[in-house]
């Protein structure tokens, strides 16, 4: 055969290859000492999952008057957070807690801060129908994707399927899953072997073992994943997990946050009432207000002044700069 | 001389000929109907031994002292209020026919919504003779926590066609919504002023309706079921009597437990048949 008939032919043969064969496989970077996330059968993560739950993450039209998307409460640059006590919804409607963060979204267990949904996907459809949040119920916000072709292309090539509550909640859950952070300075020091950390940080991190801290903000992302209260009221108007199980004995427990970008998410506590970190390590210091739930880890803690600030130190070593600026979480990346 | 092919076929003949026969002997026989309950679809040769399901209708009419209730008309509740009804659906799961100790199933999950249609569901139900009729007010806890979004389109536990029947900040259906205007006083005109909400639901208040009947199902014959649904009774019992004025909005929350027990022990008992 013609050796330049054969270079043609086998040019086509890959170029056909190239085309017909793509893939979507999407690997998660595990950060040094971070489990694998346990991901649902039917929504393991695909680049066409994840680009498409970015799209629709950063997607305002699943608010009734297309001016707010989960974006919009959930900053990039904050932690997945925002800095106001209550963040605005359309209509400029308030809910009635403080944004949580979705640092390391993926691993936790059970849903809002009273745990009222168990799983990622179900979680979606909250506060897209959430009158407070963006106020669209479901079918029309199905219908509004539904009808935007770019929507109906993407949920074929990613869930083989037409745009519906199905592929709505998968697919932001998997952009969600994508959301992991453990590279500040504390993985740094003590996973990766380098010694950044100054004496200050150093004591503040032992000051959050020995004080007790650990208890519930434990293990690679410093959270029990655990329902607690503190004793930040002796009595609560919300009362937490008692919501979703009404039990008295949940009353005014919630989630356990991760501490991981802590720094980032002021203010804090599930009502946004502690402006800040050094609001917070006060209050705990304290050893809070008495109520008959509150947890038996909270208790006074006599800390001095500087031990304070090393702990508040080393609670803003947490902060994975990476994390927040990384073009790949933000609304116009696009995984190939 | 035969050939070597011809003494084969000859003496393979006889053997061809019994398999065949036997072949044909053991054809497989039942009912080859597929429209058939007992549609047997290994069988070779219908035998005539088909049975088909009796269809079930039911029916549920809204009534208000006795009358059919319109979405336009005012009516007076037992407090005297003006009561004016926007919204009445509820989930219904797991009806069944039977004698009380033996069941079976009829209809798997429907949601009724007065405003589209008085029909509860309409089933293929194995023929028979029944005394009873019962079925869950509201999603089995099973399903009550499942994920809303996976679904068929076409099942009535779908988000999109659970018309707003699911609270999304804790999972659950809401068995029982009821909506509408209501007035204090008894002598005003026109759309009562104010609103009531009761959305009822949670593990804990699903309600089991079992009705005695004379029930004789005939295959390939339609019967028809109806109840009706006494909404003046849906505010009062025995020994309370909703306020609408002092709780015109029930989500079913921790502190609206009492109310939420008694509004669905009153939905389930202003149930039954006509």
């Amino acid at each position: 055969m013609n050796k330049w008939v054969f270079i043609v032919i086998a040019g086509v043969f890959v170029a056909c290859q190239k085309g017909e064969i793509k893939d979507d496989t999407f690997v998660l970077d595990y950060p040094q000492g971070f489990p694998t996330m346990d991901i649902p059968t039917d929504n393991q993560l695909t680049k066409s999952r994840v680009n498409l739950g970015k799209k629709l993450f950063y997607e305002t039209r699943l608010s009734e008057d297309s001016t707010v998307s989960c974006a919009s409460c959930h900053v990039q640059q904050l932690g997945f957070a925002e800095n106001t006590v209550l963040s605005a919804g359309v209509h400029g409607n308030t809910g009635f807690r403080n944004t949580p963060t979705l640092t390391n979204i993926g691993y936790a267990e059970l849903f809002f801060m009273d745990g009222g949904v168990p799983t990622l996907e179900l979680q979606v459809l909250a506060p897209i129908s959430n009158p407070d949040e963006m106020n669209l119920e479901i079918p029309d916000a199905v219908n509004r994707m539904k009808a935007i072709p770019e929507y109906q292309k993407m949920a074929q090539e990613a869930y083989g399927r037409d745009f519906d509550a199905f592929v709505l909640t998968r697919a932001i859950a998997a952009y969600e899953r994508t959301l992991i952070s453990g590279n500040s300075p504390y993985d740094q020091h003590f996973l990766q072997g380098k010694n950044v950390l100054n004496a200050s940080e150093l004591n503040g991190y032992q000051l959050f073992v020995d004080k007790g801290c650990v208890n519930c903000h434990s293990g690679f992302n410093f959270t029990d994943n655990d329902f607690h209260n503190v004793g930040l009221y002796q009595n609560y108007t919300d009362i937490g997990r008692k919501r979703v199980t009404t039990i008295d004995a949940d009353e005014g427990k919630f989630k356990t946050p991760t501490l991981r970008n802590v720094e980032l998410t002021a203010p804090y506590m599930h009502d946004g009432s502690l402006a800040t970190l050094e609001d917070v390590v006060e209050f705990l210091n304290t050893g809070g207000e008495a109520h008959p739930n509150k947890s038996t880890f909270i208790q006074p803690m006599n800390l001095t002044s500087q031990e304070k600030t090393d702990l508040v130190n080393f609670l803003k070593s947490l902060t994975d700069t990476d994390f927040v600026t990384n073009e790949k979480h933000g609304a116009f990346y696009v995984y190939n | 001389m035969k050939s070597k092919s011809a003494i084969l076929f000859s003496n393979s003949l006889p053997l061809a000929l019994a398999v065949a026969l036997t072949l044909s002997s053991c054809k497989k026989e039942g009912c080859m109907d597929e429209n058939a309950y007992n549609y047997n679809w290994d069988a070779e040769k219908d035998n005539g031994s088909c049975m088909y399901n009796a269809e079930l209708k039911v029916n549920v009419i809204p009534k208000f002292n006795g009358d059919p209730i319109s979405f336009d008309s005012v009516y007076h509740n037992i407090m005297g209020y003006r009561v004016k009804f926007s919204s009445i659906k509820f989930y219904m799961t797991y009806a069944k026919v039977g004698d009380g100790t033996n069941w079976t199933d009829a209809h798997s999950v429907s949601q009724y919504n007065y405003a589209n249609s008085t029909e509860l569901f309409s089933a293929d139900v194995t023929p028979g003779s029944y005394s009873q009729i019962k079925f869950n007010v509201g999603v089995d806890s099973v399903r009550n926590h499942s994920d809303p979004a996976s679904y068929p389109s076409d099942n009535p536990l779908n988000i999109i066609t659970s018309s707003g029947m699911f609270w999304t900040w804790n999972t659950g259906y809401i068995f029982v919504i009821i909506e509408g205007f209501y007035d204090t006083d008894s002598l005003g005109t026109g759309t009562p002023p104010n609103s009531f909400t009761y959305h009822l639901g949670m593990d804990d208040y699903l309600r089991v309706n079992t009705q005695s009947l004379s029930l004789n199902l005939v295959e390939q014959m339609t019967t028809t079921v109806n109840y009706e649904l006494n909404m003046d009774q849906f505010f009062y019992n025995a020994t309370d009597t909703l306020d609408i004025d002092a709780n015109p909005v029930i989500h079913s929350l921790v502190n609206q437990l009492p109310i939420t027990d008694m509004l669905t022990q009153n939905f389930n008992n202003s149930l039954v048949l006509e």
